[in-house]
């Protein structure tokens, strides 16, 4: 059989997946279950793949048939974790998290977009506090059962390995460079998250709300450090040593949709927000381009606070902890 | 999915696009080159079709092969809607509005809920001066037509067939019974495009500045009314003639992000909006099950604040009232 133009595509694309260090064809050869050896000749196009096997690739690797065809049919295809069990899994959503950002984290060229509505969650693992929170809250809403129902928070149920694998999530993210573009409603959420519990009666301990305001302070003077430095790093590391690179935004005519692209040694990929907590993703080459346009649209009429324009930094920060220390001081009272 | 079948599956949706009287073997050997033998071997599926064959008999029957094999269970595709300025223009995309309107508007059983970050997209077509800001701002940020480099803003540049279908759009959103989920952040970015063009001089006087503001303020008290009745109307038009077809919620816990479902005779359709003005659609019933069982959460958690609750429906439109700024003109 002669070798085909558009085998030759899938698997340009398959390595185009893969970052470097990993073998093409190991990968093909235990999807295919076939013998390194044949899945060589199928690489090498010595062997024609069947339709099933086109399937089998296109299903692990998650790329689209219709553009392999390059097929227009008007569509574009989301990948995500769309049906939750009954009972909404944390640690299962943070894992699929902690996947993606390994993922990304494995390519040489590697910068993420993030439009953002509300603070990025890598942020909150930053503080254990913040972390812990925002478990008891999203469990709260998501979860049915009438245990959790009555359930108050509380620090200690907050596990260790829900905290590990955050912790995890943040190293990779803080070794990509990223460009987050934020409003001024940045913190809203956690705020109105606290004190709609608090109206509820549902945390058990009020110097315990103290203390995830006073987290949430230092997270935010952790984020003016790196927005400064226009590096990432750690805010329990003393000497902030440099990470990823770090460009910070300030956008005050839309309220962002937490809209994240990544651009992966020349590929990009979308991660579009939805039901709440969940992403779906995308790379649809024209949906992917037309969401970066609208990203550099959106920074040319944002005002870069990162390394530069000291003064506009400062007010944008200011602002927030502004918010934070109104809510710290009715607690006092 | 068997994945064993995909060439049976290939065959088996050409033949229901053909016409009854068409060979479906004669149609394959034509397209392929190959003769009626070799054509009824890969229909019966004895030789399979390499990648080659399948591409030319995707595109000549238009088929999706994502599509048809729902590839992957947690694969979900979308219809987009795209605006651009040379062949998907803002009148074009708000015709398509108003189509789906009339669409929806013509089953028995409809219903839209709508959780939102900002105000509903349609009530901005209620009051000329809003109307025409949002235009200007959308054509000129965010569509970036030549015609407005350079332009300030103007009433006038909102043209009068735009305003009409913006109208309709209103008129029939106002007939289909709605549950909208808002929260106290949706006036933020209305008013901050406002500010942003004060400042960056695109304004030929503070009149125009203070009518705009003025029909937002108009605006927010009508939606207050709506709320206070139960249904949507129109100004000038009396609630009491209308249905009660209207539930406001005033969410605290989140922050939305412009999401609408919509249901008609138990068919359900989500529309995202993910950037601005362009969204995308779906009728995936498991994903909108997932979406409709998240807004329900949120309503959960909600405070209704349209028929009842007095007190909190003015708490909640006070709060946004209070953010634009009033009289600018002597600052």
């Amino acid at each position: 059989m002669e070798s085909s133009e558009l085998q030759q595509q899938i698997f340009q694309q398959i390595k185009s997946k893969l970052p470097q260090h990993l073998s093409m064809v190991d990968d093909v050869a235990n999807i295919l279950g076939v013998s390194t050896d044949s899945a060589y000749r199928r690489i090498r196009g010595e062997k024609a793949l069947s339709l099933e096997e086109v399937y089998k690739l296109c299903v692990h690797f998650q790329f689209s048939f219709d553009q392999l065809f390059n097929f227009q049919s008007g569509t574009y295809m989301f990948q995500g974790e769309f049906v939750q069990d009954f009972d909404f899994n944390f640690l299962k959503h943070i894992s699929n998290i902690e996947q993606q950002m390994k993922y990304m984290n494995s390519f040489t060229q590697k910068h993420m977009y993030y439009v953002c509505k509300d603070m990025p969650i890598f942020h909150h693992f930053h503080f254990r506090e913040i972390a812990a929170f925002k478990y008891f809250f999203w469990m709260k809403l998501f979860i049915q059962s009438p245990e959790f129902a009555h359930k108050k928070f509380r620090f200690a149920d907050y596990s260790d390995e829900l905290f590990q694998t955050g912790r995890r999530i943040l190293k990779n993210y803080n070794q990509l460079e990223s460009t987050e573009i934020w409003n001024i409603e940045g913190i809203n959420s956690t705020i109105r998250q606290i004190e709609f519990y608090r109206d509820l009666d549902m945390l058990a301990d009020e110097e315990e709300v103290y203390q995830v305001y006073d987290a949430l302070e230092r997270l935010v003077n952790h984020l003016e450090v790196q927005a400064d430095a226009g590096y990432k790093s750690f805010a329990d590391d003393p000497d902030h040593k440099p990470m990823g690179s770090f460009q910070m935004y300030f956008n005050e005519v839309t309220l962002g949709d937490n809209c994240i692209l990544s651009v992966l040694d020349g590929n990009k990929v979308v991660f579009i927000n939805h039901s709440v907590i969940n992403f779906m993703l995308t790379r649809d080459t024209h949906f992917c381009d037309r969401t970066y346009e609208h990203i550099q649209n959106l920074m040319r009429k944002s005002t870069l606070i990162s390394s530069v324009s000291e003064r506009e930094r400062t007010r944008f920060f200011k602002h927030l902890k502004q918010r934070i220390a109104a809510r710290k001081q009715s607690l006092k009272e | 999915m068997v994945t064993n079948n995909i060439q049976d599956h290939l065959f088996q949706q050409i033949r229901e696009k053909l016409p009854p009287s068409a060979s479906l073997a004669d149609v394959i050997s034509d397209l392929l080159h190959v003769s009626t033998d070799s054509a009824y071997r890969r229909i019966r599926g004895e030789t399979p079709l390499v990648l080659e064959e399948a591409a030319v008999l995707c595109k000549q029957f238009s088929l999706s092969l994502d599509t048809l094999l729902s590839l992957k269970g947690s694969a979900v595709t979308f219809i987009p809607t795209q605006l651009n300025n040379d062949h998907y223009t803002f009148e074009q995309y708000l015709k398509d509005i108003l189509t789906s309107f009339q669409y929806i508007d013509s089953h028995q059983q409809k219903n839209i809920i709508y959780l939102t970050k900002d105000v509903p997209l349609f009530y901005h077509f209620m009051l000329r001066p809003l109307f025409a800001f949002r235009y200007f701002f959308w054509m000129k940020s965010i569509l970036q037509h030549p015609d407005f480099i350079g332009l300030k803003f103007s009433m006038d540049y909102l043209p009068s067939h735009i305003e009409r279908t913006g109208q309709e759009i209103l008129k029939l959103y106002n007939n289909i019974p709605t549950t909208e989920i808002w929260n106290t952040e949706c006036v933020n970015s209305v008013i901050g495009q406002i500010a942003y063009y004060r400042e960056a001089g695109y304004f030929h006087s503070e009149e125009d500045v203070e009518t705009i503001y003025d029909a937002l303020r108009k605006t927010l008290e009508h939606l207050k009314t709506q709320a206070e009745y139960g249904c949507k109307f129109l100004p000038g038009e009396n609630p009491l003639s209308k249905k009660n077809n209207y539930s406001l919620f005033y969410n605290r816990v989140v922050l939305g992000d412009n999401t609408i479902m919509v249901e008609t005779d138990g068919k359900r359709t989500l529309y995202l909006i993910y950037d601005i003005l362009n969204y995308m659609a779906t009728q995936d019933t498991k994903f909108c099950q997932e979406v409709y069982t998240k807004m329900q959460m949120l309503i959960k958690r909600g405070t209704i604040i349209s028929n009842v609750s007095e007190k909190q429906r003015s708490v909640f439109f006070n709060i946004l009232l209070r953010k634009i700024p009033s009289r600018v003109l002597n600052t």
